[in-house]
């Protein structure tokens, strides 16, 4: 098992004594010096392949990919409404509200700001107040909003930020920065 | 702050590509990892371990491929898969071969850069059995890049 001294050589794990059986055997046994370059050059190749991956940004804002809760009382709502049960106290306007809402998360990061809003076509651009994440510097908020375009704003003490991992920003008819969501 | 952004710069490449070797789709590998990060960012920040991040990962995988499983046809993997790059194919085929306690530590120790030391503090695994496994993976993975393609 003194092929385990190259893997632990590639790790800068090697105590004193080990590096000194290391290198006696790198001198005297030439199937541990064969070993020992093949371990390297796969580890050098192996490295090579996982840089090649593109590592996503962190881009905390996002639609929940799990959408249970909503899925399961759309669905409900729609049998009900098959077995044409007439006494059941929903409005029709409920039943696609139900169907075309989104739980969506806003998060982004302001370490100076000491309160940060949100508004939005969703809102009826009313500001609403994002909740501080710890003490991390990221504000967050989930709300429920209707399946399509969506335009808002996030204000960092009153003043616009742009969301940076917002699809599109665009500029509104009184010059103000409005960023661009499809849910 | 700079705390958990130092913690994501560390860990981002050996656990995207381990949520790579899991999923096989780098959607799917995607939002599980913004997923993790957030509930490390929530609940986890004066607490930032490696150990905690696979676990949530995994985790998440295994709800999130429960609750899948009905919707996954076999045609569409096969599909996802050919049309992936080949350098990524190859890095996660290889990542694929591994036991999972394997894959772990080998990505925090030889991607991440964590010591021995460092790895048994957030598994709980001693550092003889780390250096073990660490061996094994090591072996693995040499062997099937020198063994060739069949």
């Amino acid at each position: 098992m003194k092929e385990i001294l190259i893997s632990q050589f590639i790790d800068d794990e090697l105590s004193l004594p080990e590096k000194k059986d290391f290198v006696i055997n790198v001198k005297n046994d030439d199937e541990f010096y064969d070993e020992a370059i093949k371990f390297i050059e796969s580890e050098i190749k192996f490295i090579e392949k996982i840089k090649k991956n593109n590592i996503p940004d962190l881009k905390l804002k996002r639609a929940f990919y799990f959408n249970y809760k909503i899925a399961v009382a759309a669905l409900l709502l729609i049998a009900l409404s098959f077995f044409g049960i007439s006494k059941v106290a929903f409005s029709p306007q409920q039943i696609t509200a139900a169907k075309n809402l989104k739980e969506y998360r806003f998060v982004i990061f302001n370490d100076n700001a000491n309160k940060v809003e949100i508004s939005g076509t969703f809102t009826n651009w009313q500001k609403i107040p994002m909740k501080k994440i710890n003490n991390s510097g990221y504000w967050e908020l989930t709300l429920s909003i209707p399946e399509g375009e969506h335009k808002y704003s996030i204000f960092a003490d009153d003043n616009v930020l742009a969301d940076p991992t917002a699809a599109f920003i665009e500029k509104d008819d009184f010059g103000n920065i409005n960023s661009v969501l499809e849910v | 702050m700079n705390h958990f952004h130092n913690f994501f710069e560390k860990t981002k490449r050996g656990f995207y590509n381990y949520l790579l070797s899991l999923t096989r789709d780098s959607d799917f590998a995607d939002d599980i990892f913004q997923e993790t990060y957030y509930k490390i960012l929530k609940n986890y920040t004066e607490n930032l371990s490696p150990g905690i991040l696979y676990k949530i990962g995994k985790n998440l995988f295994i709800d999130a491929y429960n609750k899948n499983k009905k919707h996954l046809a076999i045609e569409d993997i096969n599909l996802n898969y050919n049309n992936e790059d080949d350098a990524r194919l190859e890095a996660e085929a290889l990542l694929r071969m591994l036991e999972d306690d394997e894959k772990q530590v080998f990505l925090m120790s030889a991607v991440d850069g964590l010591k021995y030391e460092e790895i048994s503090k957030v598994t709980g695994m001693s550092v003889a059995n780390i250096k073990v496994k660490i061996f094994r993976a090591r072996k693995k993975i040499q062997q099937k890049i020198n063994g060739g393609q069949r």
